[in-house]
């Protein structure tokens, strides 16, 4: 178990009685040695009084009840537990009808988290548990490592939340900062409350300081505001709102700078805006909206953000309203980007509306019709077709024909596309308007056979599926058509039986064709997939027109493609596991990938990973990567990781990172050096590298603050640009 | 050498089953199809004698795998990650989570058929994570 | 009406064995006694009139015996136990054995209870291993 758990927390040891409490008895039960009562006046107890009333228990040494008033007083050494809470304390109050209890002189011990502490004054009542002159902490025992000292403290019971003002944060009695309010999670049920200040580096932005503050403002609405103070940029603003009602649910997030001393003063403010926004009208209508946007391409590599990779090419943006209808599910959508870096603007689909079948329509108990439509506007001021609308209908019959042993599917469809497009250069008639009907005919099936074979004694399972492909689609001049949302499909194992190789409608390759292919799988006797083979192959029966304009030439129009997939738990902690894709008619290997994993307690870990890859975008990418994580001790925690650009022969990304970790806080100090993303240099452009930007940051964590993730092993990696992957037993 | 062809419907073993997801789930659409496929009768309704499979979540989340010499991100891995829940009669309810990956080349000069080549991906993603539950499920009855 | 104490006591019982000579006189199987409101019944009753008339001493016993009064305001009182002893002059009950008082809203469960009737005061005490248990049912409208 982790460390947390093991030393830190003595279980509170509560009194047997309160397990036959029960919340629902309202009456007042109370055990004594003796009593003396005044009919409904007053009555007195003495002699190891215990008072059960709903689901709490007071002990006392003396205790007296007023009937009248129904209010209950005792004093001298009392314990008084509920079920969250456990207290000790000198004076005890309780009014019955309004169940309010006030102690006085409290030491408190929450019963599920590590909360604990004391107070001068403490009431609870349904609503709220309040604490005058408190101190929090979620240190053992005799640790006061830190305390949460306040004026006011107060737990709302069921939102778990703790409202804490005029509070002095401590360090072993050292005022270390003053909050005049401040939110705190009491459970982990919401995000994690007192978001600590972050310290770090970087030679971007010199020395970094971020101090969240949490607002929770309402039941269904919380916000974050996070001031920020970079030594060679200045001071920047960051404000995340998450909301969550019935209907919408989404997260603002905005981040401001006034002026960043590292940019001419002509540069303006920086700014990002992202929104997600989920909204379900009705049971029929949901909307859904994505949108990012920034100051300046480069934003996101000097500043970094929380919601994109700091290496990302171009922010998404999406609105669409969605309609799911008993027949019909029809999506208007309006898609766009922001490009950072000097490419190509790309297409804007304002909008896109597409109408289709909601399920298979049944003819007959063989036959099943099933339609897609869709209309679009695309437009692109820079690119030669510069607006085009674009009407796609396509109707197809199935008959599928699934039984144990065969699946069998045939499908005819006709894919009719009519466009009309525009361009500032003048245009031919063939270019301005363009209609293309074209049928489709596939055939397929596959067999799935199994054999039992013996796994180190126990029967395991050996799968062996054969599938077999024919697709017939004739020829079409399309290359007046635009490219508007179609690229060319990166070939793999999967693509071999596509039906397009391209994305998008604006190309439909032509085929007559058979594929051919299989895989078989090895599980082990607890129904793991260990490992995996496929092999497949296109048979031309008719050979392609070769198209003019094919997209990315560099692309191989691989027809034979072999695929293997394997993972290996070889020996008791380690895992061997490797992808491979290798074009058997071209002789070359497209992509490969594996990694040696060892695997050892909660925090141990070490894996050696191996990326290669033939072309990507005309690059061959090869990349070598090595992880370690091992416990130094029971609280200090070694973390390494370092990936290597083998092509270029240099490093990209290097962490080092120590952590010590005690029962109720944590710090963490990590050192990167990680290459920074350059967008003005094209991608193929070798001899042109991006710099290497060097950082160190340290992270402070109390824990019990609700703050328990975040410290593990995996979040701890998460700092370089290639988060760990654990070896996950095949997958699919 | 020793293949046979399979014995039953994977699912001849539940002969109905609910079905619960959140609303208008693709995942769930597909799993829909494919019980109807294999003849499983779907309830509309929890019934404690009949199996229930009930989709927690189904998130795609993209890690960077590799970079371009200029530090541009050149390959991504997309992680579709499922977790469900299967109770079969009057047992205890078995939680299941798998991954399944995807590498994808990011071209910012074609954004547009990018995040269409993407939306096919994640149909193709989410077809392999029908056939895992339903392997799954073969195996439990 | 007269309040209770003012009023005769009546005994009845299936035996009766009185002996005059210590002024003790005894009953016994379905033993009723009787003073206005005030009910106790019991198996055996001892009558010690040895301090005078209108100060004798019943002391009933019974598994258990009980008594009930209906006391101004009409709540009634109910109680139990092995032993009962009525002193009429101080209208002291004291109970001993498994003894239990019932009140409007109030239990008092404990080895020995002396209630006075007159003041409505009760004081109990427990034994090595049975504490007193006192039960208060609140009425405030709001719980169930």
């Amino acid at each position: 178990a982790p460390l947390a758990s093991q030393t830190c927390q003595q279980p509170v040891q509560l009194p047997d009685i309160l397990k036959d409490l029960n919340g629902q008895d309202s009456r007042i039960r109370i055990f004594s040695d003796n009593v003396d009562l005044q009919e409904n006046q007053s009555a007195e107890f003495s002699g190891k009084v215990q008072i059960l009333h709903r689901d709490t228990l007071l002990q006392a040494p003396k205790a007296r009840y007023d009937t009248r008033a129904q209010t209950l007083r005792a004093d001298g050494g009392i314990e008084y537990f509920n079920p969250a809470l456990s207290v000790s304390s000198q004076f005890f109050e309780a009014d019955i009808s309004q169940n309010r209890v006030t102690l006085g002189d409290a030491r408190y011990q929450f019963v599920e988290n590590a909360g604990r502490g004391e107070a001068s004054a403490m009431v609870a009542s349904n609503e709220a548990l309040v604490l005058r002159q408190a101190v929090f902490t979620t240190c053992p025992e005799q640790d006061d490592s830190w305390g949460l000292h306040a004026e006011e403290i107060s737990i709302a019971a069921d939102s778990g939340w703790g409202e804490a003002r005029n509070a002095v944060f401590k360090i072993k009695d050292i005022p270390i900062f003053y909050i005049p309010y401040l939110t705190f999670p009491v459970n982990e049920q919401r995000k994690s409350g007192l978001l600590v200040p972050k310290v770090g580096s970087s030679q971007s932005t010199g020395i970094d300081i971020e101090l969240p503050y949490y607002l929770n403002l309402a039941e269904n609405y919380d916000l974050t505001l996070t001031p920020r103070f970079m030594s060679n940029r200045g001071a920047q603003l960051k404000s995340q709102l998450r909301y969550l009602t019935a209907e919408h649910s989404g997260l603002l997030q905005l981040e401001y700078m006034d002026s960043d001393d590292e940019k001419t003063n002509d540069f303006g403010a920086r700014y990002l805006t992202h929104l997600t926004n989920r909204s379900d009208f009705s049971d029929k209508w949901r909307g859904y909206i994505d949108f990012t946007d920034v100051s300046d391409s480069a934003y996101l590599t000097e500043l970094g953000s929380d919601y994109t990779n700091q290496s990302d090419t171009q922010l998404y943006r999406e609105a669409s309203l969605s309609y799911y209808g008993e027949q019909v599910h029809s999506h208007l959508k309006m898609q766009g980007f922001e490009i950072l870096g000097n490419y190509n603007q790309a297409y804007k689909a304002i909008p896109q509306l597409s109408v289709a079948s909601a399920a298979p329509i049944a003819l007959g108990n063989w036959l099943e019709a099933s339609w897609f439509s869709q209309y679009a506007h695309f437009r692109n001021d820079q690119a030669f077709y510069n607006a085009a609308d674009r009407l796609h209908i396509e109707p197809a019959l199935r008959i599928p024909i699934i039984t144990s042993a065969i699946e069998f599917t045939a499908e005819t469809s006709l894919l009719y596309t009519y466009y009309q497009q525009d361009s500032l250069s003048s245009l031919t008639e063939e270019q301005a308007e363009i209609t293309r009907t074209l049928p489709k005919v596939r055939l397929h099936a596959k067999i799935n056979m199994e054999r039992e074979y013996d796994w180190f004694g126990e029967p395991a399972l050996q799968t062996f599926e054969p599938q077999i492909q024919y697709l017939y689609i004739p020829y079409r001049d399309q290359s007046n058509i635009g490219l508007y949302d179609t690229t060319r499909l990166q070939d793999d194992y999967y693509g071999l039986f596509r039906q397009n190789r391209f994305s998008g409608l604006d190309r439909i390759n032509e085929a007559n064709q058979i594929t051919l292919g299989g895989t078989t799988r090895f599980y082990d006797n607890t129904e793991n997939e260990l490992f995996r083979f496929s092999l497949g192959q296109i048979f031309f029966l008719k050979d392609p027109e070769i198209t003019a304009n094919t997209i990315t030439q560099d692309l191989p129009s691989t027809e034979s493609m072999l695929a293997s997939e394997m993972i290996w738990n070889w020996y008791r902690r380690w895992y061997v596991s490797s992808a491979l894709q290798y074009d058997i008619e071209q002789n070359k290997l497209i992509k490969s990938s594996a990694s040696l994993d060892y695997r050892g307690s909660e925090n141990t870990l070490f894996q050696l990973n191996h990326r290669y890859s033939r072309a990507v975008s005309g690059v061959e990418i090869q990349q070598l990567g090595v992880i370690g994580a091992f416990p130094i001790d029971k609280n200090w925690q070694l973390i390494a990781s370092y990936y290597r650009d083998v092509t270029n022969h240099r490093m990209i990304d290097a962490n080092i990172g120590l952590q010590y970790e005690s029962c109720c806080w944590a710090v963490r100090f990590v050192a990167r050096r990680q290459v920074q993303a350059d967008f003005d240099t094209a991608v193929d452009n070798v001899n042109q590298f991006a710099e290497l930007d060097s950082g160190f940051s340290v992270q402070f964590v109390f824990k019990g603050f609700g703050d328990k993730a975040g410290f593990g092993v995996a979040d701890m990696l998460s700092n370089g640009i290639f988060s760990y992957r654990r070896p996950y037993l095949l997958t699919n | 050498c020793g293949f046979h062809l399979r014995g039953n419907l994977p699912l001849s073993q539940f002969p109905a089953i609910y079905l619960q997801s959140d609303a208008h789930s693709e995942l769930a659409a597909l799993l829909n199809q494919r019980f109807q496929q294999n003849d499983v009768e779907l309830l509309s309704s929890y019934q404690s004698n009949r199996p229930s499979l009930v989709l927690q979540q189904d998130t795609l989340e993209r890690r960077t795998l590799s970079l371009f010499a200029n530090g541009q991100v050149a390959e991504y891995e997309l992680i579709y990650k499922v977790e469900y829940q299967i109770q079969l009669p009057d047992q205890e309810p078995q939680k299941y989570q798998f991954e399944l990956f995807r590498d994808y080349q990011d071209d910012p000069n074609q954004a547009l058929a990018k995040a269409q080549e993407l939306e096919l991906l994640l149909k193709e993603l989410r077809q392999q994570a029908a056939n895992r539950i339903i392997r799954q499920l073969a195996r439990l009855g | 009406a007269e309040p209770d104490h003012k009023q005769p006591i009546s005994v009845d019982a299936d035996k009766t064995l009185a002996s005059l000579i210590d002024s003790i006189a005894s009953y016994a199987d379905n033993v009723v006694v009787r003073q206005g409101s005030m009910l106790i019944k019991a198996d055996k009753l001892e009558v010690d009139a040895s301090a005078g008339k209108g100060k004798e001493v019943f002391i009933t016993t019974g598994s258990p015996a009980t008594y009930s009064q209906t006391l101004q305001g009409d709540r009634p009182v109910t109680a139990q136990a092995n032993e009962i002893r009525f002193d009429r002059a101080s209208r002291i009950l004291t109970l001993s054995g498994n003894a239990e008082v019932m009140q409007s809203g109030s239990l008092v469960r404990g080895a020995v209870i002396r209630y006075n009737i007159e003041l409505q005061q009760l004081s109990a005490e427990g034994e090595q291993n049975r504490r007193v248990t006192t039960i208060f049912t609140p009425e405030n409208k709001d719980n169930p």
